[in-house]
């Protein structure tokens, strides 16, 4: 605030002394509209992912239900397909950790792995939990508790079938229903979310910490950091201590870690180039910020748009050839698992040294002098 | 030798030294207050798990809690300051409290904060309570008119300050590309009528070149009575407009404060009329008398050692080969404002040569945001926080760690590239004023001063 009347006082200054030559409107644009970028991103790659992803949590719910009432193999199958389905749709979603969904630590509720078995025993077992506000029941839900309930509490799908179908099976059933529940009503609450806040994000386009712009831009850069490369690769294969193999995504269905990996990184591509969650087209986006500032300021590092594109086609090559199961491929070739980590890295080292710099997006810390 | 003793016996008056003096106290106290609202005591000084130490002065430790002790003694010798009240006991309370705070950690370093330091010192030996302070009132004493060379020192250390930011601005970087400030203006889009003019590649040279001249031309304009005024005009539209512009806090109105210390006794006169004019001022008796310091020859020395070093301390940047803006040897200190953006991303690796323990550092464990950001770039920092990480795993089971760094830096928008060597264990290498062979050169030549 005290900028602004700073700001105000100033121009009041210039104009009175300039002879009033600043008095007619600013319509020319500086050429970018950072709107536009916004309005694509939202309304283009956000809301349409996050509605794809409630709406596979509903299939979800649905052969849940009919699981439920009839337990048969046949049904669990089912049951498996749906889980896996909406835990794709999950990897567009996990990166827009921003307003609603970072108060509610909505990430944290849906993919936290590896997932507490023994917490999830002992709310299986005692029927009384917390899975909203206690953060210890974090890894204790979401999709990494369910795949432990399909295809962890017992060695294969006849005895997982068994279990549910035992005395104490109900008690399976019904903490299988909470976890589905509680993540419905969890993205319920982001939909709502978006639809109230929508068009003031769209239209938050100031350069502040605080601002859509520097928001999404940040939380996707920790996502592709931390999110991306860290929890899918670097803990399992142990780039930062031991190699930890039960820290691999979706450790109980255990094929399924590296297609998990893959649609990650689709969603992290697909959002850097403005691509469309609907039809694919693109739109303005991080890429063309990117080539606006880097043309329209001269900067001698003009691939840098291509050179972000071509860290994550490198990765995506890299991912296509490591097993699809990565405990197997961590046991078999850990060197192949972290060079494809290193691959990971240098988009993460061009996003936070490159990008950020040439799009001088604003981070309030202390005061700085630019030394 | 008889012109400098002739000099040095020329009398002032000390108006300009007492404005300096309260608006100097005002803006400290202000500062203090202003960095605890915003909860930086604690971001800064406390929160962080371990700190970055200037070389030399490892010993300056942070007092934890004690720190808010620090503060508001800085803060209240700041007021006493600015009252003139005890005044050569609290400029040195104040000179020394707020020295010790920016010598906790090095990752806050301004050159303003600098320049605080040093003015702040050179104000121990001047009197600055000569008048309308309340030294005056307690010791019935007041001086009409003080060494005119006081008042100089002052004045050249503001010159010296503006001349090295221009002559520093005077390289290809800043004048040829207008970096780094075409990215900066740029990203000020929001702002009105000046955000789409900021877009315009002509105003970014506009603002570099200006900045250029106007840092290398107004020391002068300021000295000159005829220029004065305009100057004086020049100087508040330049630094308010830095002040919004970018996060520089203070420093924009410390400057224009300092640049009232050019006007002469007799422009101050309508100020201080409404001061004498309290009646609670007016009743004291006051002694008026000339300011003849016992300490004349020792305060000249001192001064004189200060203001050369202050000449020649700033190039020292020339005994290091290398890029300056990339290497950062002799790079502070040296009145080098806003010439370069850069930004790091920078990783270390633990290893045990004597076992097969390794570790890939994750720095938010141990670093604040703001130190890793400020870390990722420096390579003092860098080299210091290696060895942290070295002694912390050596207590934790690692029998002969090895630091090694991946560390990449993008430097006025370039292409980024390896900074350190990754293949140097750090552990080998000592903090001093040696030249850092390990630092990777810049794959491209800036030119200039």
């Amino acid at each position: 605030m005290k900028k602004k009347y700073l700001y105000l006082i100033l121009i009041i200054g210039l104009s009175s002394c300039g002879g009033g030559d600043s008095d007619q409107p600013s319509v020319t644009n500086d050429g970018y509209d950072r709107g536009v970028l916004l309005v694509n991103l939202t309304d283009n790659i956000i809301i349409p992912s996050i509605n794809q992803f409630s709406n596979e949590l509903s299939d979800l719910n649905q052969s849940f239900q009919t699981f439920s009432s009839d337990l048969t193999q046949n049904n669990l199958i089912d049951l498996r397909k749906k889980w896996l389905d909406a835990y794709i749709a999950w990897q567009y979603v996990e990166m827009f950790n921003i307003g609603k969904a970072e108060e509610m630590y909505y990430f944290q509720k849906t993919n936290i792995y590896p997932t507490n078995t023994a917490r999830i025993e002992l709310n299986v077992e005692s029927a009384t939990y917390d899975l909203e506000n206690n953060s210890n029941n974090f890894s204790a839900q979401g999709f990494p508790a369910i795949d432990y309930m399909l295809y962890g509490i017992e060695g294969d799908s006849n005895m997982v079938i068994t279990k549910y179908q035992s005395v104490d099976g109900y008690k399976y059933t019904n903490y299988l229903s909470s976890l589905i529940n509680q993540m419905i009503s969890n993205t319920d609450q982001i939909i709502n979310y978006w639809q109230t806040e929508r068009d003031d994000f769209v239209s938050s386009t100031a350069n502040t910490a605080t601002s859509s712009l520097n928001k999404l831009t940040n939380d996707f850069i920790y996502y592709y950091e931390k999110g991306f490369r860290t929890n899918k690769i670097g803990f399992p294969g142990g780039v930062f201590s031991s190699v930890y193999t039960d820290k691999v995504e979706a450790y109980y269905r255990k094929n399924i870690s590296k297609k998990l990996a893959l649609e990650a990184l689709k969603a992290v591509k697909a959002f850097y180039n403005g691509e469309s969650f609907v039809d694919g087209t693109s739109g303005e986006s991080l890429k063309t910020y990117i080539d606006f500032i880097v043309s329209k300021n001269n900067l001698s590092n003009i691939n840098l748009s291509q050179q972000i594109n071509d860290k994550f086609n490198n990765s995506e090559q890299m991912l296509l050839q490591l097993n699809d199961n990565f405990v197997e491929q961590i046991n078999g070739n850990l060197l192949q698992f972290l060079y494809t980590y290193d691959a990971i890295q240098e988009g993460v080292v061009k996003l936070k040294t490159d990008m950020l710099s040439v799009l001088s997006i604003a981070v309030d810390y202390v005061d700085a002098d630019g030394d | 030798m008889i012109n400098i003793k002739d000099y040095l016996n020329q009398k002032i008056r000390p108006e300009p030294l007492a404005f300096l003096r309260i608006g100097f106290g005002l803006l400290m106290f202000f500062s203090v207050i202003r960095f605890y609202y915003n909860g930086w005591i604690e971001s800064i000084y406390i929160e962080p798990f371990m700190h970055f130490k200037y070389y030399g002065f490892e010993w300056v430790k942070s007092l934890g809690q004690y720190n808010y002790l620090l503060f508001i003694i800085c803060g209240v010798s700041s007021l006493f300051v600015a009252l003139g009240y005890k005044y050569r006991f609290s400029i040195i309370v104040f000179f020394i409290s707020f020295t010790y705070i920016e010598l906790i950690d090095k990752t806050t370093y301004l050159n303003h904060y600098y320049f605080i330091s040093v003015i702040s010192f050179l104000f121990i030996f001047l009197p600055l309570n000569a008048k309308y302070s309340l030294d005056n009132y307690l010791n019935k004493k007041a001086f009409l008119l003080v060494p005119k060379w006081n008042i100089d020192a002052i004045k050249l250390f503001v010159f010296i300050v503006y001349f090295y930011a221009g002559l520093a601005k005077i390289n290809s970087d800043w004048l040829l590309q207008a970096a780094p400030l075409s990215l900066w203006l740029t990203s000020n889009y929001d702002l009105p009528i000046l955000g789409d003019l900021f877009q315009k590649s002509w105003v970014h040279y506009f603002f570099s070149w200006g900045g250029m001249l106007y840092d290398l031309l107004i020391p002068f304009f300021l000295i000159i009575h005829r220029t004065r005024i305009f100057a004086f005009v020049l100087v508040i539209l330049f630094h308010v407009m830095t002040a919004i512009l970018f996060p520089i806090g203070m420093f924009p109105y410390i400057m224009i404060l300092f640049a009232t210390i050019f006007f002469s006794s007799n422009q101050f006169q309508k100020i201080f009329k409404a001061f004498e004019s309290i009646k609670f001022l007016k009743s004291r008796d006051i002694w008026y008398q000339e300011y003849n310091s016992k300490f004349q020859k020792i305060n000249v020395l001192i001064i004189s050692i200060l203001l050369f070093v202050q000449i020649l301390f700033p190039f020292r940047n020339l005994m290091y080969s290398g890029e300056l803006f990339w290497n950062e040897e002799g790079y502070r200190f040296s009145w080098r404002v806003m010439l370069i953006e850069k930004m790091g991303y920078t990783t270390f690796r633990v290893i045990d040569s004597q076992s097969d323990k390794r570790i890939l550092v994750e720095n938010s464990n141990f670093l604040t945001d703001f130190q890793i950001k400020q870390m990722s770039f420096q390579p003092d920092m860098i080299l210091e926080y290696a060895h942290f990480l070295g002694d912390y795993y050596k207590k934790r089971g690692f029998i002969e760690p090895k630091v090694f760094v991946d560390s990449y830096v993008t430097l006025n928008g370039r292409e980024s590239q390896r900074f350190i060597d990754n293949n140097v264990n750090l552990l080998e290498e000592k903090e001093s004023f040696k030249k850092k062979n390990w630092i990777i050169p810049l794959k491209d030549e800036i030119k200039g001063i």
